[in-house]
């Protein structure tokens, strides 16, 4: 069901916001993996909000205030 | 020669008997063999040294020569498959006959009906593998018509048998040898057959590509989607080609924007204040017309210029996107490029920048009203910006408000041409324009501008009996004009608050109007030409209101705001709703200041309660038109001239489609980079395991683009303090771990592999195989 790494779309992505910046061979695998801890770890935060509100769906506050926690987070 | 030959004849005869005793049909069998071989050999002579002792009783009258001869004429025509078909039944069938008998007779038969036999032979022998592999694909089939004929041409019986054989395998037999007597019958059940069959084993090989035995055909069918693939990509960049031109569009727009901006906030209020007037006319007509169309005309020409500077403020951007497209920047350029992107895009912001058309033109309103009244028929974007903003320019302390927005309503459909003409004051004339637009048109918007052209014009000019019969005229049409504009609900909102402020104050302060015409004109103007409005949009109150404060002129439209919430209490009350939804539509910074609105409302409302509106609209109106006024003029520095209207009136439809496609691929292009947000949509449900709602997947994508931004911004941080260039797996190691995702416990090579796919895996990660092999190598 996984889908594969979009080389070029990150590659782009990178370039958009840093275009002197160069990136490796086969770097983009190690930033799709990145993105991918980074969005698992916003999954479980929003999961953890919607739990302690005990609600069964994911809402937006939920997601909110769990971006903010993981984006201060992913900063390195 | 018989003795000698007869001799071994016999001698071969006898072993031949032999073995024909043994295989009756081996000697027939050999013999065919002996037969098949290439070209006349001497071998033919043992065998027919063979033959002949078999055949010595038939033979001893032959005499050798003459078995040769035949030999050597039925050789080329025999095939090898024939003969032992052939052959072998006859002696099989009459075992009683002798094998000299049966050999003198199939060779007899041989070779007389060689031609016939044989083709008969073959053809039967190739139909039936034909029949074999119809279902193979047609080149097969001509390939095995092809042998076929060749076969029946008799050519070598080893080539036919082997062409032959190959065919039945199936295999591509070369046709250089195949001689093409056959071909002419044919080509033509080919050529018809070949598309349909060929098309058809096209698609089998494609579902098959792997088989071997059709490769030629894959390869036929390889060049088949080549060819699609052509198509797709050909459509791809005819479809790409679009993308092309927005930018063009966009730049354009945006340098418009960027140079014009005051120009484009007044076209915006104009635009919106048109649209809010049509919007406002259905509602004013379900209401009352004549009642608030003195107050608020007022209040709607400044709450538009307001609302309209707001808007352009915000909306410059955009809709310079959109109505830049239409290049026909010259002076008002701006404006009509304002003006235009208002139009093209408008009908959301319309609601909100009524006023902003007062802003641009109130000088020009006076004198572009008349133009923009006439001109609403055809070109209501265009002509209505170039209208407005000619209108500003020119007077800025007349009810620059008044004409702006009447500009907006009527000149977005007359157009530049009229600004033009209007440019000059030869109001009487533009009035009279603008009354026989007025009732021609029945466009909402048209109707909506040219009463308010038309009230500006006259109160422009000064001329109290004009203005009354401009108010009067404005009823009328605003009466139609109501019945036209029932398109735009919000806009009608907005101007029937606007009407009814307009309505109001007409009533009540025509006197006052009349008056102050004399003494201030810009205050006159403003104010018939809320009236006007009014007289419109009975309910555009609020939306002026709102539309003053959406724009960039907040002090204006709380100026406005305040003048018009005590002019129209009960419009308000009655637009706020509409106008609080109106504003919620539009941006964020709309519902700001609808609050700020809200504000000045209720502070207002309670002062305004009594009947002296209109006492103090006039008071507030020549204020706040003063106010508005010099804000206006210095807001807007640009030129007045109307020639950019005229010319610019025709390409404005078409720039303005083209606009709005021309944004949807520039907004393709600059979302490119971003990643699929349906891939985003997948990881996040995988990791998340709970339904999630639909407004959550906008927050992860906005998540995801901040990500990225501190991402590269780590990275090049990273790469630089190592004093690279090129960013490497020790710098994104690096990161990981300060994010805290790699550890001591969990190096990066097991997140790695728990969280990538295994090919991705190999790449990463060197594995060490057999032989001293290390994958990926180095």
């Amino acid at each position: 069901m996984k889908r594969a790494a979009p080389r070029s779309t990150l590659r782009g992505l990178i370039k958009k916001h840093k275009p002197r910046l160069r990136l490796a061979t086969n770097m983009e695998f190690l930033v799709h993996l990145n993105f991918l801890l980074f969005l698992h770890r916003l999954a479980e935060e929003a999961r953890i909000n919607a739990f302690e509100s005990k609600s069964k769906i994911i809402k937006l506050e939920h997601v909110i205030s769990a971006a903010k926690i993981t984006l201060k987070k992913s900063r390195g | 020669m018989p003795d000698p030959a007869a001799a071994p004849r016999t001698s071969a005869s006898a072993g031949l008997g032999h073995d024909s005793g043994v295989s009756p049909s081996a000697v027939p069998r050999r013999a065919a063999e002996e037969w098949a071989r290439p070209a006349p050999r001497r071998k033919h002579l043992s065998d027919s040294r063979k033959q002949k002792p078999t055949m010595a009783p038939d033979l001893e009258t032959a005499t050798p020569r003459l078995l040769l001869r035949k030999i050597f004429q039925t050789q080329p025509e025999v095939s090898p498959v024939v003969p032992k078909i052939t052959e072998p039944w006859e002696p099989r069938e009459s075992g009683s006959e002798t094998h000299s008998e049966r050999l003198s007779n199939t060779s007899m038969k041989i070779q007389l009906p060689d031609l016939v036999s044989e083709d008969t032979a073959i053809i039967t022998f190739h139909t039936s593998r034909n029949k074999r592999k119809l279902s193979i694909s047609e080149f097969e089939r001509a390939v095995d018509k092809r042998s076929s004929q060749n076969l029946a041409k008799s050519m070598s019986d080893d080539k036919s048998s082997t062409r032959s054989l190959q065919a039945s395998f199936s295999t591509p037999v070369p046709p250089n040898t195949i001689e093409k007597r056959g071909l002419l019958r044919r080509p033509k059940n080919r050529k018809t057959v070949n598309v349909d069959s060929f098309e058809g084993g096209v698609e089998q090989n494609l579902l098959q590509i792997k088989d071997a035995e059709n490769y030629l055909v894959d390869s036929q069918a390889v060049s088949m989607i080549g060819t699609t693939v052509m198509m797709n990509d050909t459509k791809i960049a005819l479809n790409n080609t679009e993308l092309f031109v927005q930018p063009q569009l966009s730049e354009k727009s945006q340098g418009r924007l960027s140079a014009l901006e005051p120009q484009l906030l007044a076209r915006n209020v104009l635009e919106r204040g048109s649209r809010a007037f049509n919007t406002a006319e259905p509602e004013s007509q379900k209401e009352h017309l004549a009642s608030n169309v003195d107050p608020e005309e007022e209040m709607v020409p400044e709450d538009h210029e307001d609302s309209a500077l707001d808007h352009a403020d915000r909306s410059g951007p955009a809709s310079v996107g959109k109505a830049g497209s239409p290049p026909r920047d010259h002076q008002d350029y701006a404006q009509q490029s304002s003006y235009a992107e208002q139009v093209s895009g408008l009908v959301s912001g319309i609601q909100k920048e009524p006023l902003t058309l007062n802003v641009n033109p109130e000088e020009e309103m006076v004198q572009g009203d008349h133009e923009d009244s006439a001109l609403y028929h055809t070109d209501r974007s265009s002509p209505a910006s170039m209208g407005k903003a000619g209108s500003l320019p020119k007077d800025q302390q007349d009810c620059t408000q008044q004409s702006s927005y009447a500009e907006q309503v009527s000149g977005l459909v007359s157009g530049t041409f009229h600004r033009q003409t209007l440019s000059t004051p030869a109001v009487t004339t533009s009035r009279g324009r603008h009354l026989g637009s007025l009732s021609a048109q029945r466009s909402t918007r048209t109707s909506l501008r040219e009463f308010v052209a038309h009230v500006i014009e006259k109160l422009n000019c000064g001329n109290e009996d004009g203005i009354t019969d401009t108010e009067q005229e404005i009823v009328k049409d605003g009466a139609e004009k109501e019945g036209i504009a029932r398109e735009v609900t919000e806009l009608q909102s907005n101007m029937e608050y606007s009407e009814k402020l307009g309505e109001k104050l007409r009533k009540q302060t025509t006197s006052h109007i009349n008056e102050k015409r004399q003494a201030r004109t810009p205050v006159t103007p403003v104010e018939e030409e809320v009236m006007i409005e009014d007289a419109e949009n009975q309910n555009s109150g609020k939306d002026v209101v709102e539309f003053p404060e959406n724009a960039g002129a907040r002090r204006l439209s709380r100026q406005s705001s305040a003048a018009f919430t005590r002019y129209s209490e009960p419009t308000r009350k009655k637009s706020i709703e509409p106008v609080e939804q109106t504003v919620d539509m539009d941006d964020g910074a709309v519902v700001e200041d609808t609050s700020e609105l809200e504000e000045h409302k209720t502070e207002e409302e309670e002062l305004s309660e009594d009947g002296a509106k209109s006492e103090e609209l006039s008071m507030e109106m020549p204020a706040f038109v003063h106010a508005m006024a010099d804000q206006v003029s210095l807001s807007l520095s640009t030129p007045r001239s109307l020639k950019m209207a005229v010319p610019k009136l025709s390409p404005k439809p078409p720039p303005a489609k083209q606009a709005p496609k021309k944004n949807r691929t520039e907004q393709r292009r600059k979302r490119e980079p971003a990643l699929p947000s349906s891939l985003v949509k997948k990881i996040f449900r995988h990791y998340v395991k709970m339904p999630v709602a639909r407004d959550v997947f906008k927050v992860v994508e906005k998540c995801s683009e901040q990500y990225f931004k501190q991402l590269s911004n780590d990275l090049e941080a990273y790469t630089k303090h190592a004093g690279r260039k090129t960013v490497e797996r020790a710098d994104l190691e690096l990161l990981m771990r300060r994010q805290g995702l790699v550890t001591d416990e969990m190096p990066l090579n097991v997140l790695i592999e728990r969280h990538l796919p295994l090919e991705y895996r190999k790449l990463l990660i060197p594995v060490a195989t057999s032989g001293n092999k290390v994958i990926p190598s180095k």
